[in-house]
């Protein structure tokens, strides 16, 4: 056990990196989980903890290396996979689960609906609107209902799904930009604060899908792992209840991200022009406009002819 | 022990130990350290002193130091596994419709996802297709 334990970069380092914290901490808890149960006898036998105490104590340097550097492929070649994984969490699903989807989304209909009423001034008494209490309720529902979900027919079958969904729908969306499009090249033209928030909260959300994903699939092989293990099979709840919370911790994650690409569109969104050489809008009329424009170029390719660049000289003269 | 960021290190010369136990400074070292200070514009040396251990030494004084950091070069840059993955929001674009073209003599009206390389052209009066709203 301890040997396993030496596979564990220090604190510092392991959650330093983004490859550490996303794909290699949760691909080594779920090996070390599953060491243990299949050192401890399962699923041949009865799953014994002294048993799997002695065996993985036993092991020697060099089979501790393989098994570390094991762990290590596998987290790397799990980490193309994160993307695929959190649009599979978000709802994105083949289309012989459409029954699936469709059941998702109506699920998500309801309790957007449920918000929507809540946020509805309209529907306060004579009584309530005087009261400041029931007026914060109608306030807060609408805060959630716009940093939750998107508009009904938007609807994606997962909380996660929505809440992404809803920063994609209005975080560029009152400058005429869509948010998918002009992501990866706002993204590059942020300033380094900015850029330190929205990793931090990326990663946030993908540790969390990810320790949700493999917490679910650890408790899947652990059933039949301990099928013939008695009152041992309850373990299987301990992945279980980790993916669960994860989940939820990733549905947070994905709001506080959200919040994070807003504000990258409020506060660097003129930086675009500027690197494309392209002359600042005078107004936000102006502004809607161009966005809309640079959004069509980009997604659709429909040209953008009649527009004239405007080059700065740098201070050696050279245009930029 | 003082810890030392490999980062911060510097112009500071590295001088490795060639005797002596491993880890331990030896007479020797430090005074090959000394003559290297005396020979150069270094205020110090720090001197590997094998087994992961490193002495910092200056022209009056020596201590073991802890070397930390020292990110690699890739990671210096912000090219680590996984530093570009918050470039991708992971959805799909929202804000956007089909492209309606329509000929500037007829009511002909065609719908694509994408602007054509090759503009189509209206069966009727053998015009070009123009994009309708084209200064949205």
């Amino acid at each position: 056990m301890s040997g396993l334990a030496e596979g564990v970069p220090d604190l510092d380092s392991a959650t330093g990196s983004r490859f550490s914290l996303v794909s290699y901490l949760p691909t080594y808890a779920a090996v070390a989980f599953l060491a243990v149960l299949v050192a401890g006898g399962a699923p041949g036998g009865r799953f014994d903890p002294a048993r799997a105490h002695d065996r993985l104590a036993a092991l020697g340097g060099a089979e501790l290396a393989a098994v570390v550097l094991g762990i290590v492929l596998l987290a790397v070649v799990l980490h193309p996979l994160q993307l695929p994984l959190v649009q599979l969490l978000e709802g994105y699903w083949p289309g012989p689960l459409r029954w699936l989807t469709a059941a998702g989304v109506s699920r998500q209909r309801t309790r957007r609906s449920a918000l929507e009423s809540q946020a509805d001034a309209s529907r306060l008494s004579a009584r309530q609107r005087d009261d400041p209490a029931a007026r914060r309720a109608v306030l807060e529902a609408a805060w959630r209902l716009r940093r939750r979900f998107p508009p009904a027919d938007l609807l994606l079958p997962t909380a996660l799904g929505n809440a992404l969904r809803a920063m994609e729908y209005d975080a560029g969306s009152a400058y005429g930009a869509d948010t998918v499009a002009w992501w990866p090249r706002l993204y590059v033209v942020l300033g380094e604060q900015l850029r330190a928030v929205v990793d931090d909260r990326r990663d946030q959300l993908d540790a969390t899908c990810r320790l949700g994903a493999t917490g679910a699939a650890v408790a899947v092989v652990t059933v039949p792992l301990l099928w013939r293990s008695g009152w041992w099979l309850a373990v299987a709840l301990v992945p279980l209840a980790v993916a669960v919370v994860s989940y939820r911790a990733a549905v947070t994650a994905a709001v506080a991200y959200g919040e994070a690409v807003r504000t990258a569109f409020d506060l660097h969104r003129f930086d675009l022009p500027t690197h494309l050489h392209l002359g600042l809008p005078g107004t936000p009329a102006e502004e809607l406009t161009t966005n809309r424009r640079l959004t069509r170029f980009w997604l659709q390719g429909v040209p953008m002819s009649d527009v004239a660049f405007e080059h700065q000289p740098d201070a050696g003269g050279h245009d930029h | 022990m003082e810890s030392i960021d490999r980062d911060d290190l510097g112009a500071v010369p590295i001088l490795v130990s060639q005797e002596g136990f491993p880890g331990e400074l030896s007479p020797t070292d430090a005074a090959r350290a000394r003559r290297l200070i005396r020979s150069s514009d270094a205020a110090a040396v720090l001197v590997a002193a094998g087994a992961g251990a490193f002495w910092w030494v200056d022209a009056v004084d020596q201590q073991a130091v802890r070397l930390v950091g020292g990110r690699t070069a890739a990671a210096k840059d912000g090219f680590a596994l996984g530093t570009g993955d918050g470039a991708t929001v992971p959805g799909v674009p929202l804000d956007w419709d089909l492209l309606t073209f329509g000929c500037p003599r007829g009511d002909t009206t065609v719908l694509l996802a994408r602007y054509p390389t090759e503009p189509a052209r209206c069966p009727t009066h053998d015009l070009p297709l123009e994009l309708q709203d084209a200064g949205r």
